[in-house]
């Protein structure tokens, strides 16, 4: 279980991600989405204790009740791959282009699961087997730029499950691969978390694809968590101004193009994304957003309780 | 990949010709008369006749390199003018201490200057970073024979560590450990210190790479993150600056073989100039291009073998 409380990262005077309180529970599956540049890689990261260098974390984060807050490098590293793994949106870079990715995968296995090279090779091809990998033995003997996007991101895919983590956590997993394949990538994570009863943090810009492999959903702007809820019920009746801006659920509905059989992506919110340190201290939203009030930019709307949905925004007092 | 090979294979074969029609031509065309200077200034004109005819240098050039290059084919460069015995067996003697000098600077070259500029990227603006880039810097800029000196009155005649020069041979092997240390440092600090920062900016740059990320977020300790995703990535521009490097080392000995009196080819090609012994010279200028074209060639193998993505387009 993980339970963030506050948890802040700054740099300096910009804020990336401000206040985040959240629980993971085993099993849970929870879709985080939002702009560009909205704090959803950071949360990530703080989740892994690989907040840059030059960030400055606050607030509380525990793993099963373990404080990690302040944690060093290697109380992390123990927690990394065993506890909590993480795949990155760019499946072209991420895998060492030196090693065959057989290896890459077999690695962890011996060094935190003590396994013998052979144990761990042939783990290794169960894992290939179990994220879809054709031709799976031939593939462990493959270098990363014999392979495809996709097949690449499954190699990681499979590096991530190797430890068995209670969570996985997909930055934009489907983002950088082709559009046939995106929700072949998606579903794969939503069965795996559901067979292995791991809890899955899926970041993307794809709302279709939030909505087949997630059972929450976070939508964050400028690094606040600003709706939380079912993710059926937020994405069919959004709360927040900013969640209705990402859905196109405001007065003026355009209908989503589809662009050459591309689902469509987040629609376009007028206005853009300000600097982290130009952001106002109140509602990060305030400036951009079409309901704003007149203390929306100084005061700090508090998460509120709409019945099983939580949402910060001053619109929504005094009666939702 | 076979072809790859072939291709680099023919490369080396002519540019070690290039490179001793080059040799021949430098040595054939610098003035003196090798036939006065072995006979000395009151030879009679005869004598000297008769000797030119003897070494050959009456021959059309054309024939002179021919026969230069196929008896060095076997083994045979001639007898020198100064020493009066064969070429060959004045080299074999003293390879084996140039080999042991340019080793253990390539050694010392490379160790420290792996230790170092991981260290140095590690701590990427801090502390140690700027030591490490501050001592590099000062290594660079003294000039090796200064060092030699430098390091002979310090650590030979004040605290009398280390012999002064001098190469016991390798029968007694603590001995002649001994007596490279000085020569080694002297030799290869500056190389290290040269690579050393090629290290260190390799590695940061291979350290923003997502891969790296991918290491770490796998639980890997920091040192088997950099010593074996970074440093195996890091390794072409350091691959390139060793092979040039080799040959500095191995041109650096001629210096440092004199200053420490290390009966080497450095020692020899020196004396042989002097003497203007002209087999012998031309034998180790030859010899000395040769380490330095395949030190080269090696590199181009080497790059093959470090990067499967070349292994593919070559
Ligand atoms: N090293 C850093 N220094 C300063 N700001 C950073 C750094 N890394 C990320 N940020 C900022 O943190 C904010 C959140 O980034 P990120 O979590 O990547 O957003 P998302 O993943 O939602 O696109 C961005 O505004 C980004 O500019
Ligand atoms: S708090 Fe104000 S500015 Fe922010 S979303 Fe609600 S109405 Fe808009
Ligand atoms: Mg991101």
């Amino acid at each position: 279980m993980f339970e963030l409380d506050q948890l802040s990262v700054s740099f300096g005077t910009a804020t990336a991600l401000r206040e985040a309180t959240l629980t993971i529970r085993p099993g849970d599956r929870l879709g985080v989405v939002g702009e560009s540049g909205s704090g959803k890689t950071m949360l990530g990261l703080s989740l892994m204790g690989m907040a840059p260098d030059a960030a400055q974390v606050t607030g509380r984060l525990t793993v099963d009740g373990q404080e990690m807050t302040g944690a060093g490098e290697a109380d992390w590293q123990r927690l990394r791959a065993r506890k909590v793994a993480m795949i990155f949106q760019e499946p072209m870079s991420a895998l060492n282009p030196l090693r065959r990715v057989g290896d890459t995968v077999a690695d962890p296995l011996r060094i935190h699961m003590g396994l013998s090279a052979a144990e761990a090779d042939a783990r290794a091809l169960d894992l290939f087997r179990e994220v879809g990998m054709p031709d799976p033995e031939a593939r462990l003997r493959q270098f990363p730029h014999e392979m495809s996007g996709g097949q690449r991101q499954r190699v990681l895919i499979a590096l991530a499950l190797a430890c068995d983590p209670a969570l996985l956590i997909a930055d934009e997993p489907t983002t950088a691969l082709d559009a046939n394949i995106r929700l072949r990538i998606t579903d794969l994570l939503a069965r795996l978390a559901d067979q292995r009863g791991m809890a899955l943090l899926f970041i993307s810009h794809d709302l279709a694809a939030v909505a087949r492999a997630t059972t929450e959903i976070a939508v964050m702007y400028g690094g606040d968590i600003v709706e939380r809820g079912a993710t059926p019920a937020v994405l069919k009746d959004p709360a927040h101004p900013y969640t209705r801006g990402l859905l196109g659920a405001r007065p003026d509905p355009a209908p989503q193009p589809r662009r050459n059989g591309k689902r469509p992506r987040l629609p376009t919110i007028p206005g853009t994304v300000p600097a982290l340190g130009d952001l106002a201290p109140g509602c990060r939203f305030s400036g951009r957003c079409p309901v704003e009030l007149a203390h929306c930019a100084t005061v700090r709307p508090e998460m509120r309780d709409l019945g099983g949905r939580f949402a910060a925004c001053h619109a929504l007092e005094g009666g939702a | 990949m076979g072809y790859f090979l072939l291709r680099r294979s023919v490369g080396f074969i002519l540019t070690l010709f290039a490179v001793s029609v080059v040799v021949f031509a430098v040595m054939n065309v610098l003035p003196g008369d090798p036939a006065l200077t072995i006979l000395g200034l009151d030879a009679t004109e005869d004598a000297l006749a008769a000797l030119r005819d003897q070494l050959g240098l009456n021959d059309p050039l054309l024939t002179r390199y021919w026969s230069w290059v196929t008896n060095a084919l076997t083994g045979d460069f001639g007898v020198s003018h100064s020493f009066r015995v064969p070429v060959a067996g004045l080299i074999a003697e003293r390879l084996p201490m140039t080999i042991s000098l340019a080793v253990s600077g390539m050694i010392f070259t490379v160790v420290l200057a792996l230790v170092l500029g991981i260290a140095a990227a590690a701590n990427h603006r801090k502390a140690g970073d700027w030591g490490i880039m501050f001592v590099s810097q000062l290594g660079i800029a003294v000039p090796a024979f200064w060092l030699a000196m430098l390091l002979v009155l310090v650590f030979a005649v004040n605290l009398r560590w280390l012999p002064p020069g001098g190469f016991p041979g390798w029968s007694d092997p603590v001995a002649a450990m001994r007596a490279l240390i000085l020569p080694t440092v002297a030799l290869a600090l500056v190389q290290s210190s040269v690579l050393a920062r090629v290290t260190r900016s390799s590695a940061l740059e291979v350290m923003r790479q997502d891969y790296v990320r991918t290491a770490r977020a796998s639980g890997f300790s920091r040192r088997r993150v950099l010593w074996r995703h970074v440093l195996p990535n890091a390794l072409v521009p350091i691959v390139t600056i060793v092979g040039m490097q080799f040959a500095a080392l191995v041109t650096g000995t001629i210096v440092i073989e004199n200053v420490f009196y290390l009966p080497g080819l450095g020692r020899l090609i020196f004396q042989s100039i002097a003497n203007r012994d002209l087999p012998t010279v031309q034998a180790l200028v030859m010899l000395f291009a040769a380490i330095v074209v395949t030190a080269n060639f090696i590199v181009d193998l080497l790059y093959v073998v470090i990067d499967p993505r070349l292994k593919a387009r070559a």
